[in-house]
């Protein structure tokens, strides 16, 4: 059994951003220059700034929806711990028409890190033992809120695997649809920033200071954000049949590692994967238009990247890659949805967001999509890619609902 | 037709009362303040002091476990490199360095978080160096889905064999407690009298059959099928759900967590209960956790009189 499975709705949360109409004002504006995160102190750090979403607006979103009857009983703990999925889910269950929920549907969720043990750690050293929560501390927490949130009764798990851990949400839920074990699945990734992974990329040096410039020349480094992107995703048929428009079509999926280095990517792996999405789709490199790239800034990755996709594209100059963390900042384990929201909103409108950051482009055999570029999409197909430490690559190929063959 | 898929081998290393001192409790007596079974890390320390830290007591056993696992199939190194192969894991509480990570940064400022274990403090880090190590170039992902974890990853490692991803997947689960996760789980069983928790680790090698058959491996146990369900836990004032029927084969009373389920397969095949009367069917639950209703069925049976 093997389903053709479509998106049929889509939530987010970005720095500055709760929904969708916000997003994609983000995408096109560029948003508010970085700055220090709310939730913890930055002072200490080398680089200090970041893209993170005001916590104080996912809650009082969240007490909105509570008081619009939307959602109920929603907890302190549950709101630190999911809240930024919660909203996210909320907005594409109800772009999904799911006004009731049936049973069966499932949900996989991506995280960085995942849960509250944070806030347990900080508990035990401060002499007060446990926390009034300590089934929120393990990293599939966020998982089990949104099933309990919105009574998701089917397939359950979460995926902790660094930046590629969304695709890897995204695999195993196209898996379950695919398969037939599960009609709906809500998928996505939801992250609230941790000093300890700021921490760590400060102490790889792996931050810009001033701002995040993926592709350019003089780029530095990433810059950290948070927030969530869930998508209800869902069997054609299904969707059709309870009446629901499908938005994109997701065709082809590839996972791949490249057993080469803990925290230096190699190109063959990303190649690899990209082949393998290709194939599943049944798609040529000539029908992408346009590649969402991980494109996190640091001079290592958007090397091995561009190397990648020339392994893959060859001379197709033509083709417009760019990467959105310029925006967004880099969501970790949320970033790989965030950006399949991303690449549907291009795919929706026909044009790719403009990368606002990078002002010196690098020299990349491809389009690169700048402000000044045509940005215009010659096909409704589309890749994106995400790369994680460890040598994890993933790859995901999506279509408008009635491309046909090209 | 599709290829079937074998579970050609598997590994445990699982915590047990055998292991404790003759002083100790066993495993149901009262244990009073010995709720937590930990594993020998010995040889990951003496590691550690010789190889600089490159590898965490998670990473070290894997690693070891794989290097068993060969010598357990006749397998070489070169046989598992290259895109072929896929690598799992799952886990419920993960790698304890993302938390211990956290501890250190109060207790030292950025100073206490430098690269090497920053890169270590990811729930893939175990997985990453060993496809590394091994030339692993097939998927690799981590599952971090609480009880279920180590069956999920089983269900995920049949995925990529049906989707002709690879043509083996090495799927492993594992729990191991350091801090702050043994404090929390301590804390835990304190408050549900006879709880025990024990650090594991399980190493399965899946394949398809014509892989396996292809180097003279024959009537290994095939995989059937997989349901992954979620019970969603009651919301308050609502009466509990009743969890779906299926049989158990799960024969240790502590609780290996996210390794429980994975265990429970690795106990099953290596029982002599099984394969006595030919063709069987067999389920297996993941051992239910609080904080988690998340269950997997499985379906096993011995082909020994099938081919």
């Amino acid at each position: 059994m093997s389903r053709s499975v479509v998106v049929t709705g889509l939530g987010v949360v970005a720095r500055g951003a709760i929904g969708l109409p916000a997003f994609e004002d983000l995408l096109a504006q560029g948003g508010d220059a970085p700055d220090a995160p709310m939730h913890f102190d930055t002072s200490g750090f080398r680089a200090r700034r970041a893209y993170a979403a005001d916590p104080r607006d996912t809650e009082e979103a969240l007490r909105q929806a509570e008081r619009a009857g939307q959602l109920s009983g929603l907890t302190e703990p549950q709101i630190v711990c999911a809240g930024h999925g919660i909203l996210a889910a909320l907005e594409a269950i109800r772009m999904a028409g799911l006004s009731e929920m049936p049973r069966g549907v499932g949900c996989a969720v991506a995280t960085t890190s995942g849960g509250l043990m944070d806030g347990y750690s900080d508990a035990l050293m401060a002499g007060k033992g446990e926390r009034d929560a300590p089934d929120l501390v393990t990293p599939a927490s966020a998982a089990h809120v949104l099933s309990q949130v919105f009574d998701l009764n089917g397939p359950l798990c979460a995926f902790s695997c660094a930046c590629v851990s969304s695709l890897g949400a995204m695999s195993y839920a196209l898996s379950r649809v695919r398969n037939g074990d599960a009609d709906i699945m809500i998928v996505g990734g939801s992250d609230r920033m941790r000093a300890a992974d700021f921490a760590g990329f400060n102490a790889l040096r792996a931050m810009d200071r001033e701002t995040c410039r993926p592709f350019d020349r003089t780029r530095k480094g990433m810059m950290i954000g948070d927030g969530s992107a869930i998508l209800v995703i869902e069997a054609e048929d299904h969707a059709k049949a309870r009446g629901a428009e499908p938005i994109v079509r997701l065709s082809g999926m590839g996972l791949a590692s490249d057993s080469h280095h803990i925290t230096s990517p190699n190109p063959r792996g990303l190649t690899r994967a990209m082949k393998q999405a290709l194939q599943q789709a049944g798609r040529k490199p000539s029908d992408i238009s346009y590649v969402n790239c991980h494109g996190t800034g640091t001079p290592l990755n958007d090397a091995a990247e561009a190397e990648a996709l020339d392994g893959v594209f060859t001379g197709k100059g033509d083709l417009i890659i760019s990467s959105t963390k310029g925006t967004t900042g880099h969501l970790l384990g949320t970033a790989g949805a965030i950006e399949i929201v991303a690449t549907i909103l291009a795919l929706k409108s026909g044009k790719a967001p403009p990368m606002l950051s990078t002002k010196d482009p690098e020299d990349v055999p491809f389009t690169l999509s700048l402000p000044e570029a045509d940005r215009t999409l010659a096909t409704g197909v589309v890749m994106k890619n995400s790369l994680g430490f460890g040598g994890l690559n993933g790859s995901l190929i999506l279509e408008l609902p009635d491309i046909g063959d090209l | 037709m599709m290829d079937s898929i074998v579970i050609s081998a598997s590994l445990a290393d699982a915590a047990s009362q055998d292991l404790l001192p003759p002083d100790r409790p066993m495993a149901d007596a009262p244990f009073g303040p010995f709720p937590l079974y930990y594993l020998d890390h010995g040889a990951a320390e003496a590691d550690a002091r010789t190889s600089k830290g490159r590898h965490t007591r998670v990473s070290f056993r894997l690693d070891d476990m794989i290097t068993r696992l060969l010598a357990q199939t006749g397998l070489s190194r070169e046989d598992i490199a290259g895109p072929g192969t896929g690598l799992i894991s799952g886990s419920c509480y993960g790698c304890a360095q993302v938390f211990e990570m956290h501890m250190r940064l109060r207790k030292k400022g950025p100073r206490g978080v430098d690269p090497v274990s920053f890169a270590q403090a990811t729930h893939n880090y175990p997985i990453s160096a060993a496809a590394i190590e091994f030339g692993i170039e097939g998927p690799c992902l981590a599952a971090v889905s609480a009880g279920g974890a180590g069956l999920d990853a089983l269900q995920i490692a049949t995925d990529w064999l049906r989707e002709g991803r690879c043509e083996r997947v090495l799927v492993a689960a594992y729990e191991d407690f350091a801090p702050p996760i043994a404090d929390h789980l301590a804390a835990r069983a304190q408050t549900t009298p006879g709880k025990s928790y024990g650090e594991a680790m399980v190493l399965l090698l899946l394949e398809r059959e014509s892989v396996a058959a292809a180097r003279g491996v024959h009537g290994a146990p095939e995989l059937m099928s997989i349901v992954n369900q979620n019970t969603p836990e009651p919301k308050v004032g609502a009466k509990p759900q009743t969890p779906f029927a299926a049989q158990t084969f799960s024969p240790r009373t502590i609780d290996y967590l996210g390794a429980g389920g994975l265990l429970a397969v690795h106990d099953l095949l290596n029982s002599p209960d099984v394969g006595q009367r030919g063709s069987e069917h067999w389920q297996i639950a993941a051992p239910a956790t609080a904080g988690s209703s998340v269950a997997v069925r499985i379906g096993i049976r011995q082909m020994e009189d099938c081919i």
